[in-house]
């Protein structure tokens, strides 16, 4: 089922080039998608469109089979939640409390049920001790899965992060996203879009998108896009530690070409 | 940069924390009020007793709230300046009553030296009441406090939830903008901008340095802001439910008598030119 459908958006900001040319593509549900390219490639331009943060200005945008309109905008954004990159600017609440309650306030949900959603959802990032504290006395890796707490109680069906681990340290970054693999375990049902520069993770994700100067440049399974080597140096793209390993190993005559993973990759190494 | 805690909440779990914040702002105002009334009692000892007594109440709910009285003094360091430069207008000013002592053919009145005196005590004692009020009330309450009192207001078209809801986030700001100001003055320091020497021409130069980075910053960040809230469904319009809550207890029905009741008292104390220490003299006598 087609979750998302992006029919030839193009969009400007004022009076410059095209940020996005003709881009189109599908989204199945449950999958993870990696949106990654250059600064500049029109990936986070992209996000606020799905949002409709930015006003369309040609193509269209198809959330659930419904094209998204300046009059359906808020039902659409019940359904997807986004994350974004810097963690203080999305911190909307004084206190953790407040910040997860602030989605919650806006769909309207009855004061009594919001204490037991906002406790469920703090514990899901295991933040349930750091509820009543504000935000300066909080990590980076801490607020960005605050701001995750804050997206998930709205209960979407899609979640965009768009960079959301690209402000954090190395401890956080590897923290958020141990967390997208296990919320993407647990439900199943929730597809889930990371804009990145992460190239191991988008490696790891069930497809990956590349936009290229604001064109969809490749799209498909990582195993087939990153194979695909040439064409990722054409637009000077790193490729994943395993392609280039496999890359260099197989130009010394070594057949590891089956491997998937690192794990694989070791056994047969092994062999 | 971290000295400046005016304006920051500090938890701790007093009594006065626990009081509704609708009653603290008001009970705040009535002080407020208070500290300007004068008791026109034809010497100054009046203003003073009076200024003793508020101080002295004061300093019991400061104390009650926890907050250090040394902080307190801390932010007075940025008041001496202004207070000296009143004092420095005043001397020129004011020529009324007796004098002083003449200085250089300069008269120094006793007017001048009172006023001033008044206008510290006054600043000391409203820098001591808002502390009291920002650092037991949440900034949230604060503002959902604000936001119940001009709920009526909403009939001549004020938005009072638009109004609360930018005090809420401009305050959730404050301490993220200091931090900002902070990483911006050690950046420009270390590309050798002199914030603390130099000519008042340099200071200017070395100010602007500090202010236009961290306004392009503020405005990214409001930006940033604006699009979390609109994608986590925010619409100023529509009608939200609430997380917080106000509710009003026995204890604040009883701060509030209390209040009022002091209010008034000070009210007659002034209107009636009631003496203390004529009745004090009166008494003995």
């Amino acid at each position: 089922m087609k979750v998302l459908s992006i029919k030839d958006l193009s969009f400007a900001y004022e009076d410059k080039k095209d940020v996005l040319k003709h881009v189109s593509f599908d989204v199945e549900k449950g999958q993870y998608v990696s949106l990654i390219g250059h600064n500049g490639s029109g990936k986070s331009t992209l996000a606020k469109l799905i949002v409709g943060l930015l006003e369309l200005q040609s193509g269209s945008i198809e959330v659930f089979g419904d094209t998204l309109n300046t009059t359906n905008v808020y039902k659409i954004r019940e359904k997807v939640g986004i994350v974004f990159q810097n963690p203080d600017n999305q911190f909307i609440g004084s206190t953790v409390r407040d910040d997860i309650a602030f989605g919650l306030e806006n769909h309207c949900v009855p004061h009594a049920q919001m204490d037991d959603i906002i406790n469920e959802y703090a514990q899901k990032v295991n933040m349930s001790e750091f509820l009543d504290k504000e935000p300066t006395r909080l990590s980076g890796g801490q607020k960005q899965r605050v701001a995750i707490a804050g997206v998930l109680a709205m209960k979407p069906e899609i979640i965009i992060f768009d960079e959301a681990t690209a402000m954090l340290d190395p401890k956080g970054k590897k923290e958020i996203r141990e967390y997208i693999l296990k919320l993407k375990e647990e439900n199943p049902n929730l597809t889930i879009i990371s804009i990145t520069h992460d190239i191991e993770e988008a490696y790891n994700s069930d497809e990956v998108i590349i936009l290229n100067d604001g064109e969809l440049y490749m799209q498909g399974k990582p195993s087939e896009v990153f194979k695909d080597d040439e064409k990722m140096e054409q637009i000077d793209l790193d490729l994943p530690f395993i392609t280039k390993l496999k890359k260099t190993l197989v130009m010394r005559n070594v057949d590891v070409s089956d491997a998937k993973t690192l794990e694989e990759m070791v056994i047969k190494l092994c062999q | 940069m971290n000295n400046i805690s005016i304006g920051r909440y500090v938890p701790y779990n007093s009594k006065i924390h626990k009081l509704d914040p609708r009653l603290k702002l008001f009970a705040m105002i009535l002080f407020m009020v208070e500290i300007f009334i004068r008791f026109d009692v034809g010497n100054a000892y009046m203003d003073f007793i009076m200024y003793g007594i508020i101080g002295i109440i004061v300093l019991i709910l400061m104390l009650i709230s926890h907050i250090k009285i040394s902080s307190l003094f801390k932010q007075l360091k940025s008041l001496w300046f202004m207070v000296l430069l009143l004092f420095i207008f005043n001397l020129f000013l004011v020529k009324e009553g007796d004098f002083f002592l003449i200085f250089n053919s300069v008269k120094i009145y006793y007017k001048a030296i009172f006023d001033t005196l008044y206008i510290f005590i006054r600043l000391l004692l409203m820098l001591a009441l808002t502390m009291i009020l920002t650092a037991t009330t949440t900034p949230l309450d604060l503002t959902y406090a604000i936001e119940w009192y001009l709920t009526p207001l909403k009939v001549i078209k004020v938005p009072a939830h638009e109004i609360a809801m930018t005090i809420s986030i401009a305050l959730r700001f404050i301490p993220t903008l200091l931090d900002e100001t902070d990483r911006i003055m050690k950046a420009q320091a270390s590309r050798g901008v002199d914030f603390e020497n130099g000519k008042f021409k340099e200071k200017i130069r070395a100010i602007v340095s500090l202010i236009v980075p961290l306004l392009v910053s503020a405005f990214q960040r409001s930006e940033d802001l604006a699009n979390a809230m609109e994608a986590r469904g925010y619409n100023p319009g529509a009608k939200r439910t609430r997380y917080r809550i106000l509710k009003w207890k026995i204890g604040d029905t009883l701060a509030l008598v209390l209040s009022l009741l002091f209010f008034a008292g000070v009210l007659y104390i002034s209107i009636a030119k009631i003496d203390f220490v004529a009745m004090f003299i009166s008494f003995f006598n």
